[in-house]
Parts: structure tokens; sequence; C-alpha cells
């Protein structure tokens, strides 16, 4: 089970709101109307025949179809010959579940269990207005069913695919559980919390799409690979699609512009940094897009970061301030998971580039997927040729994208560098 | 023991008395007279060995021939590896007879003897190894290549104290070598001329440092990054090599081609291993990728820079190399 954290340092002030509401239903009444409609999802690892993992799901069409979150069931996905899926009911009933469909980007899953006969609960077409009351369903902590009573508070802005913003207790275990209107209808589903009251819900309309394009039987290990590279593919292509449509933003970093805050679902930082200890000055600028997409524990893609290092000094010879930049180089400044079971090794090659009349030393280190054909992580790097004192070094790493995207972003990282020298 | 000649007249040849060994303790001319072998001190040759009787054997010449009597000593004599004792032995060129815990060797005029061996401390190139200044120099060179490579690994952290001080250790490296070579010189060729193998010690580290630079500037300069981890681990693979052949030159007699095998083994196993460990390292799977590019300042740049477009279709025979590795090229 994986939930994610994003740590938000806000200075919360609560106002003390008396709405007063008309007729709000009875929770009581609300939790009794729901609860044989959402269940445990248990992860088994076959061997040990104990749970791995768990989450929260929910009845959500026809045939005993059950709406969860990918990173609930990706041991499942990863390695259908050593986990099994089972449900839990809030009165203890229990059955097993085989994986229908996926939805990486939004994180996701459809699973199917023939036992289940209860009415589905319907999915809502439409999005709430922000402060509508909320019930959130799921079973935290594996210490039964709960339900949660919050406030929706729109959709994040800076975010690369739609979220929702919940105020209530979301808690690990909950991830895939409904989360309703006072109508009984599914808004979203739960996914992430922040602590504090700050939860992240899937809009459901992912859900309902998946549930259109989901049969009735479990798919099988090459469909299901297909059907992720597919995902992945769309989404590099509508990531790029937008980043390569126009001029990269830039930003001024002393003498240079440099690629900047690309879209408002990236975001970026910097500093400067004079270590006491050696020579060396340290300007530095990072962005990262917010959004990874979850494949297994130690692997997400969909990932664009980049960091630009100002590196100068004042005393030493250029000789050993190039080499110190060659060292530096050896330890990249930015990673991306993966092991030899999802990727396969860096191939890199280094050499000179000259652009707008700039000299670099780059390198381009490139992967490939082992069942996600056609995609790609690409890391690149290169340090400027122009001043004796004075180098750009910047780094792109772009994880999940096509060749041909990986490309064109690589070349538009590059053009986006220029020397404006800022006006004193 | 005795070393007067026994007499004026022509010489027959040489008597030689050996220990159990085989290492020759006494050498004298022998003319053909009568000649005593024993402890006792009014023999010809006085023998030290406690195992030989005070008078023990005698030599003579019968008909032109040299001949050996045992003179009923308590151990008796035997002939060359001959277990029966006799009393009684015609001794040819070059036959030994066994008494004792030594042996009696002749060898007549005519005998052949091995060929002067070649003092290579002595002749040729590595002759100037003996000069102190040979030595002052290379151990000049040595030190200015430590420093400058300290240097230049330094961020600016160190003093030229602290620089001093990492110094120290590969200097300790290199006096253990010296000292391991000088030792070899002692066991195989009986002398140490430890500052000669420390001069080439000292030239080896100096010559190593250049080549490195120099492969890094021309790297550099040309764009040959893809190559430069190749042609560093060849040539510290020959340096290494050039460096034993040396050491070993300087005193062994083997013809220069077994010496020259020697080296290019050592040479390989000192730096051949770390080299495969290296590779190893870099084409292994690792989550990381194996960033090396050479970097000096951009006047050292001589070759143009392609543009973008044209490095990243160079780029394109990675990706092949990737989908390889994915279709099961990699087996790490």
């Amino acid at each position: 089970m994986r939930i994610w954290t994003l740590v938000l340092l806000l200075s919360v002030c609560c106002p003390s709101l008396a709405v007063a509401q008309s007729a709000v239903p009875d929770t009581a009444d609300l939790y009794d109307s729901w609860s044989d409609r959402v269940l445990q999802v248990q992860v088994i690892e076959k061997q040990s025949q104990s749970k791995s993992g768990i989450g929260s799901g929910f009845l959500a069409g026809a045939d005993g179809l059950v709406i969860t979150n990918y990173h609930v069931i990706a041991d499942l996905a990863n390695h259908a010959g050593d986990y099994e899926a089972r449900y839990l009911t809030a009165n203890g009933e229990q059955g097993s579940l085989e994986l229908v469909n996926v939805d990486v980007v939004h994180d996701l899953a459809v699973l199917r269990s023939s036992d289940l006969h209860a009415a589905p609960l319907a999915i809502a077409e439409e999005m709430p207005r922000q402060g509508t009351r909320l019930y959130s369903m799921g079973f935290p902590y594996d210490i039964g069913l709960t339900i949660v009573e919050g406030t929706y508070n729109g959709l994040l802005e800076k975010s690369l695919f739609e979220r929702m913003h919940f105020t209530g207790s979301i808690n690990p275990g909950m991830s895939g559980g409904p989360v309703l209107n006072q109508a009984g209808a599914v808004i979203g589903i739960n996914v992430a919390t922040a602590g504090n009251q700050v939860g992240f819900l899937i809009p459901a309309k992912f859900a309902s799409r998946l549930l259109q394009n989901s049969g009735a039987e479990a798919i099988d290990s090459a469909s299901l690979h297909a059907t992720i590279s597919r995902q992945l593919q769309d989404n590099q292509a509508h990531i790029s699609a937008s980043l390569l449509s126009a001029d990269l933003a830039s930003t001024q970093l002393r003498d240079y512009r440099v690629a900047g805050e690309l879209a408002d679902w990236m975001s970026c930082w910097g500093n400067s940094l004079q270590n006491n200890t050696d020579a060396l000055k340290q300007v530095y600028y990072q962005c990262q897009s917010q959004d990874d997409i979850y494949l297994s524990d130690a692997f997400s893609t969909g990932i664009i970061r980049f960091q630009h290092d100002l590196i100068s000094t004042d005393s030493l010879h250029p000789l050993r301030f190039y080499r110190q930049l060659q060292e530096r180089s050896h330890y990249p400044q930015l990673r991306l998971e993966g092991n030899q079971e999802t990727v396969s090794r860096y191939h890199c090659l280094s050499g000179f580039v000259t652009h707008a009349e700039l000299n670099f030393k780059s390198t381009i280190c490139v992967r490939a997927y082992r069942k996600l054909s056609g995609i790609y992580d690409a890391y690149f790097y290169l340090t400027s040729l122009v001043d004796d004192r004075e180098a750009l070094q910047s780094t792109l790493v772009l994880a999940g994208f096509s060749w041909d995207n990986l490309t064109r972003l690589t070349e538009q990282f590059v053009n986006s560098v220029s020397w404006q020298p800022a006006q004193q | 023991m005795n070393d007067q000649s026994l007499d004026s007249a022509r010489p027959l040849g040489s008597l030689e008395i050996l220990n159990r060994n085989g290492q020759v303790l006494h050498r004298q001319v022998w003319n053909g007279s009568l000649v005593c072998i024993g402890r006792a001190h009014d023999n010809e040759l006085v023998v030290v060995d406690p195992y030989v009787s005070p008078h023990h054997l005698q030599l003579s010449l019968q008909d032109g021939q040299p001949q050996a009597q045992d003179l009923d000593s308590l151990n008796g004599s035997y002939l060359g590896s001959s277990k029966s004792r006799q009393s009684l032995f015609p001794l040819g060129d070059g036959q030994t007879i066994h008494f004792g815990h030594s042996q009696l060797r002749f060898h007549s005029c005519s005998a052949e003897v091995a060929p002067t061996l070649r003092d290579t401390a002595r002749l040729g190139m590595l002759s100037m190894l003996g000069s102190p200044w040979v030595l002052i120099g290379a151990a000049i060179l040595a030190l200015l290549a430590l420093y400058a490579s300290e240097l230049l690994e330094d961020p600016g952290k160190l003093t030229s104290l602290g620089i001093a001080e990492e110094m120290s250790y590969p200097l300790i490296g290199i006096t253990a070598w010296a000292g391991f070579w000088a030792l070899m010189n002692r066991v195989l060729a009986h002398r140490f001329h430890f500052l000669a193998h420390l001069a080439i010690a000292f030239a080896g580290v100096a010559v190593l440092f250049a080549v490195a630079q120099l492969i890094t500037l021309l790297g550099f300069a040309l764009g040959l990054d893809n190559w430069v981890w190749w042609l560093r681990w060849l040539a510290r693979i020959s340096i290494l090599g050039l460096v034993v052949f040396a050491h070993s030159h300087y005193f062994s007699q083997a013809s220069p081609r077994r010496q020259a095998l020697l080296a290019g083994i050592v040479a390989l196993v000192l730096f051949g291993t770390p080299a495969v460990g290296s590779f190893i390292e870099k084409t292994q799977f690792s989550s990381l990728p194996w960033l090396d590019p050479l970097l000096l300042p951009p006047a050292y740049q001589w070759r143009e820079g392609d543009s973008m477009e044209v490095f990243m279709q160079r780029a394109q025979s990675l990706r092949a190399d990737a989908d390889a590795g994915v279709d099961g090229g990699e087996r790490d």
C-alpha cells in the first residue's frame, strides 16, 4: 500500500464557520445504506498466504466490478503469478478478485468478483461546488469500515492530473475507497493525504471512463502491459505536445537564460551555496513535475525534472576549476527509480554541442523499459564551455517518454539556454 | 682452506670442493701431482667437514688419467650418484666424487665454461640508473606529478601541507615497490641497488601522470570521450608493464622475451584486474547513469561542436543499444 505524502508548510488558521444546513442526513443512515458496497481490497502473497498490501474499493459497475487505486494492487499487476487479490466486506464476507483493467495515469484499477451482487454505487458526472459536504469511506489501518465527513475544496491548481482537494481525514488503508455526496453518488476516489485533514481524491469521471473501457474478463499479462504502454504513450504525448507547442518558459540565472517553470504543474525553487571548505560557489535552480505516475514500489514514471547549477570560483586555476566540474559530473544531481526488472541499464554518449554561439560538453544517457515497449528514460547533462571561472551545468531528466518526444524535449531544453548578460 | 698453487708446471685442470648443495667452496689449479684430501692439516687440500676423515682421498695421475683413491676413510667415497662405496676410480672431466658431506669435482683445462654474464646494471641504457642525478631528476618529476595530481583533485580545501600529506601515501607505496624490486635483485643477483629501483619507480609515476594528462587533453580537445576509458587503461597497463620490464631487466639474465612476458603478466594482474572491475561497474545495471564527460577549460576545445540535432542523431545508437538490452542482451 502506498500513501503519498506531501509536506505543506502552511500557517493554518481555522475560522469557525457555523453554516446552517437544512436537512443534513444522519451519517449513520448513510453508512448503513452504503456499507455493503464498500470493500477492503487485500493483495495476498501466494506462498505465505499473507497480506502484502491492503486498500479499499467499491462496487461500481455491473457484473461485480470493483474500483480501487492502481497503487493498491500494483504487486498483483506486476507479478500476477506471485499475488492474488481478495475482498473483505464490512460484515466479514470474503471472496477473490481478478484484475480487469487499469489506468496507471490516474491511479485506478478495476477488479471483478463473481460473488458480489450488491447494487453498485452510482458515479456522479458533475463536480460538486466548493464547500459541498462529502463522505469518504474505507478501511483505515485495517481496523474496519469507516465513514469520514469532510468538504470538497476545489481542484488542485498545480497538478498535471486533475486532483480534488478534500478536507477530511483520509488515512492509510482508505486508498481506493469512494467519496460520496449526500445523494449517494461517488464524487471521487481516495488516493492520497498530506495529513492535517488535507486529502486528495481522483475525480470520479476517470473511474467512469475506465469502467466504460473495461470488459468483464480478467486481463492477461501481455494485454495489461500493452494497456499500460498505451496509457503512458498517450500521457507523454499529451505532456510533450503542451510543452513543445511554444517556447519553453525561461528564467535568468546570472548571465544565462535557462529553462524555467515550464508549466503550472511544475514546482521550482532555487538557492545559492558557498561551501566554506572549498573554493566553489554554486547558484542552483531546480524544477520538477508534481505528479509522478506510480508503477510499483520501486518505480515511478511520467517525470520531468531539471536542474541548473551555475558554478564559479574566484581562486581556482581554470584547469583545477574544470577538473572539479568533471568530478561533479560523476555524481548525478537528479535520480530516477528503476531496477533490472523494469529498465535496461543506461547507455551514454558525450560530445561537443554548439548552440547560439555557446559551446557545451553534453552527455546523454538513455535506458529502455523492459515490459513497456517504446518508452524510454533519458538523462541529459551539459556543461557550458564559455568562461574559465564560471560554468553552467544543467541536468534534464525525462522518465517515460517516446524516443521522438525525448529527442524534441532535450533539443528544446538546450535551445532554451542562451547567454544574456543581465542589465546592470 | 689452503689456496696455494700445487705446482708451477702446466696445469691439468682445476679441482673444486663443493658443499652438499653444490655450492663451490674452493677451487684451485691442479697440475697432476699427488694431492691428498682430508680434514688433517698436512693435506694438500684441507676440507672443513666433520664427516670427512683426516686423510680421506688422494688424487694422482695414472697413465695420464686422473684417478682417485679412498684412503680407508670412515664414511667412504662415491662416484657421481652411485650408492656403492668404491676405493679406486678414474675421474673424468666434470665428474664428481661424494665424500663426507662434501663433493670433489675435476674440470680439465679444455672444459667449456658458461658464457660471461652481461652486467646490465653497468652496461646499456639502464646503467644510467646508478647515477644520483638520474634519481634526483626522476624524483623531482614524480613529486611534481604527484603534487599536480593532488592539486587537480582538490577543490581548494587543502593547504600546501595538506597536499604534502596526501602525497605521502603514494610516496610510501612507491618506496615499498622499489624495496620489493631491490629485494628481488638481492635474491636473484646478489645486489640491492635500491636507489636505482627507486629511480625506475619515480620515472614510472611521472610517465604515468604525463600520459594520463595527455590522454585527457587529446580526449577533450578532439571530443574522444567515449574512447578515453579504454585509452586510460591501455596506457596504465602498458606503462606498468614497461616499469616492471625495467626493474627486471636491471638485474635479470633471462631473455628479453621472457622478461617482457613476465612484465606483461604482472601489469595485467595489477592493473588488468581493476580495469575489469571498472568495466563491469561501467556496464552492469545501475539506477544511476555512468557519467564520465571530460572537462577542460574552453581554450582546449579544438573540435567544433555539433548542432543539437546532429548530436541527437548520433544518440540514435543509444536507442538501439537500450532496446537490445531490453530484448535480452543484458543479463547482469
